[in-house]
């Protein structure tokens, strides 16, 4: 009975007086209103039902929405890389969104190179696993693989993947020896890609039952999302390596791929050419018994060097068959970085050896064969111009010093042209001796002297110091400096040519300068003025002598010691040159051989 | 001028030769030469020179080592020799004085004067 009742039995009581037709009408309304009452109760019934169907679906819908957020992310990420554990982490990532808590993630990467083979099990965990879990995890991975088709795994690698060890590496968080949990929910499933298995995904949790046929088709889902992936950046991949396969293949170049066991692998039509091997089937051994014994060596060392450390070795000069190549070797990295075999690259310079012989044996030619015939003729002149041989007219003696005098500048000229090509090839070399600098100069300057008194000159030697002890080689210094002090005297007017010739001096250098009251170089002329062959207008006109190639050989000699060369000059004013030579001394350079003084 | 001082050249370039023999004739030398390594040994003997003038790139024997030759043989270690060469390699500069050579020209730079001067200088010694 309602409180409502009761109530209205004691109105009842205390009121019997009542009449029956009141009572009656009461009753009735209180019929109504109950009936009114459960009506609006179905009715917010049913209203709370419908708004419970809303909020479900709204559920439903955001779960899907952010599945499918999931979903974009992971297509998007999987573009940045090929590399198969790079891929497996972002996939894990992806379904660690949409399985909020209490779940645990593991990946393996059944790598194909069993050289490279991995035999972790990469683990992502929310709370802290125990030794059990992991070892049931351990087994439920080793499972799936055993039972995956052979197809999908070579035997030989499976039993490898069996057999090694397996390592727990936590990419998020950690072992926690004592707890004995076992997980009581587990499924696998298996990154298949073109018939090759890229990786298996373990998803646990401590509760039991706890993945629904939804989330398992989920997971599915993102697994197959995944692989289409994978399939079409490998497609594109591929066509990329296929158009830069066919550029190698036709290159100029020879070049050999092979594998770890040295079998050749790829040998493209100019290798094919160089070397006279097929295309397939080979190994290296039989390219490197092509060579000097000593070469073959020397390339097999560099071969498992580039194995081991990843590095490109050069070979200058390789000989294969009277041809002349440089040998590049380089280690071969598939998609994911990792070494998996070498490469021999090879680039004829039969040619550029030929030249470079043709180039030495022109100096030669010069320096022996043209040099003796001008001797010859310096010496029957020199002969005529004494009148050892009977007295000469007037015209005969200025026609004979004409000829010694075009036969000495062709020899200096001669001599010019073998120190470029010496410095030219780098075959010059540079042996500082210890040297008093201030005698040393001074020695220059007496040599000449009576250049200077025939032009009616002077010449001041100014220094700083008596002694300065350094490293030079005395003969390129005393081309330099006896170049700049001839140079000054040339191009100064007879009976106004004073020479001043300083040693100084400055921060890390000693600084010799000379400067001369002479012609000047004008200023369009003096950018080129250390440029091989060139001559300013107005020197050229003051001496007609002169090769262009005294400033060139000069400067080339004291930038490879170490050292600088600079000028100051006003046309019709003089020039100033100034050497800058290291305090430590010059740089020591190997070489043939050493320049020819004039 | 000394009289009867005996020069030998050994040298492969025949006018060259023929310009230093010229003129040194003149100059009362009595001259005689070889024009390879191993013909200039043969003349040191039979001539018995006061002075060799001695090149240094030849056929059959390089100077160098008709140099070493005749300073390992008591009988021509004492002979005075001057280089006379195209060759300019510091290495035989330093090589040939250290056999024992006078002095070492290069012919290309240095004329008949200096040739003379340096021949006047050994027979002053």
């Amino acid at each position: 009975m309602s409180s409502e009742d009761k109530k209205l039995e004691e109105t009842d009581k205390s009121e019997e007086e009542s009449t029956a037709e009141d009572r009656d009408s009461l009753l009735k309304i209180i019929e109504e209103l109950k009936e009114d009452q459960a009506d609006s109760e179905n009715q917010s019934k049913a209203i709370f039902n419908i708004l419970e169907d809303i909020d479900e679906s709204q559920e439903e819908l955001k779960k899907r929405y952010s599945e499918l957020n999931v979903i974009k992310r992971l297509v998007q990420e999987l573009g940045n890389s090929l590399q198969t554990k790079v891929v497996m982490s972002t996939l894990l990532s992806a379904l660690k969104e949409s399985f909020p808590e209490e779940v645990s993630f593991a990946f393996v990467v059944p790598s194909p190179n069993p050289a490279n083979f991995s035999s972790s099990i990469y683990i992502h965990a929310n709370s802290p696993l125990g030794n059990k879990y992991l070892k049931s995890i351990k087994k439920n991975i080793a499972a799936s693989i055993e039972t995956a088709p052979d197809e999908l795994i070579k035997k030989k690698e499976l039993t490898e993947w069996i057999h090694s060890r397996f390592i727990y590496e936590f990419i998020e968080g950690r072992k926690n020896e004592e707890d004995l949990r076992q997980p009581l929910s587990v499924f696998n499933v298996s990154l298949i890609v073109r018939n090759e298995l890229l990786g298996i995904v373990n998803l646990s949790s401590f509760k039991s039952g706890y993945f629904s046929k939804k989330d398992i088709d989920f997971a599915n889902t993102m697994v197959n999302i995944t692989a289409n992936t994978i399939s079409r950046l490998r497609e594109l991949l591929e066509s990329e390596q296929s158009r830069t396969q066919s550029l190698v293949k036709d290159l100029s170049n020879g070049i050999i791929m092979f594998d770890f066991d040295k079998k050749v692998t790829m040998l493209n039509k100019a290798a094919q050419k160089m070397t006279g091997l097929p295309s397939k089937g080979v190994y290296l051994s039989e390219f490197v018994k092509l060579l000097k014994v000593q070469d073959g060596e020397k390339i097999d060392q560099k071969i498992a060097e580039t194995f081991k450390t990843g590095e490109t070795y050069n070979f200058e000069e390789i000989e294969i068959s009277r041809f002349i190549y440089e040998v590049i070797i380089a280690p071969v990295r598939d998609n994911e970085k990792n070494i998996v075999g070498g490469a021999v690259l090879l680039h004829d310079i039969t040619h550029i050896k030929e030249v470079d012989r043709m180039k030495t044996e022109f100096v030669s030619v010069a320096s022996h064969q043209l040099r003796t015939p001008l001797t010859a003729i310096m010496l029957f002149s020199e002969m005529f111009a004494s009148e050892e041989v009977g007295k000469l007219n007037p015209d005969q003696k200025d026609y004979i010093e004409n000829i010694q005098q075009s036969t000495k500048r062709m020899i200096k000229l001669v001599n010019d042209l073998l120190n470029v090509s010496r410095i030219e090839t780098g075959r010059l070399k540079i042996e500082p001796e210890m040297t008093e600098l201030v005698g040393f100069i001074q020695s220059i300057i007496d040599e000449s002297m009576p250049v200077i008194k025939d032009h009616k000159g002077e010449l001041v030697f100014i220094k700083t110091e008596e002694k300065i002890e350094i490293p030079i080689d005395q003969t390129l210094i005393q081309q330099v400096v006896h170049n700049l002090i001839t140079n000054a005297i040339r191009y100064s007017t007879e009976g106004n040519c004073s020479i001043l010739v300083k040693l100084e001096e400055e921060d890390d250098y000693y600084l010799i300068s000379v400067k001369d009251s002479g012609i000047g170089i004008p200023k369009e002329g003096q950018e080129r003025i250390f440029q091989k062959f060139f001559r300013a207008d107005n020197a050229q006109k003051k001496e007609v002598e002169g090769s262009g190639l005294g400033l060139y050989v000069a400067k080339m000699i004291i930038e490879a010691s170490g050292g600088k060369i600079r000028f100051e000059s006003e046309k019709d004013k003089g020039t100033t040159f100034f050497v800058s030579l290291p305090k430590k001394g010059m740089n020591v350079k190997a070489g043939e051989v050493g320049i020819i003084l004039q | 001028m000394e009289e009867n001082k005996k020069i030998l050249i050994v040298d492969d370039e025949k006018l060259i030769v023929k310009a230093f023999q010229d003129h040194l004739t003149r100059k009362g030398y009595e001259i005689e030469a070889a024009f390879d390594g191993e013909e200039g040994l043969i003349k040191v003997k039979e001539f018995r020179p006061d002075l060799i003038l001695l090149d240094i790139l030849m056929p059959k024997m390089d100077g160098i080592t008709l140099l070493k030759k005749l300073k390992e043989s008591p009988e021509t270690k004492e002979i005075p020799v001057i280089m006379i060469t195209n060759l300019e390699k510091k290495e035989s500069v330093a090589e040939t004085a250290e056999l024992g050579s006078l002095v070492y020209l290069v012919k290309s730079n240095h004329g008949l004067i200096d040739i003379n001067r340096e021949i006047e200088k050994s027979f002053k010694k």
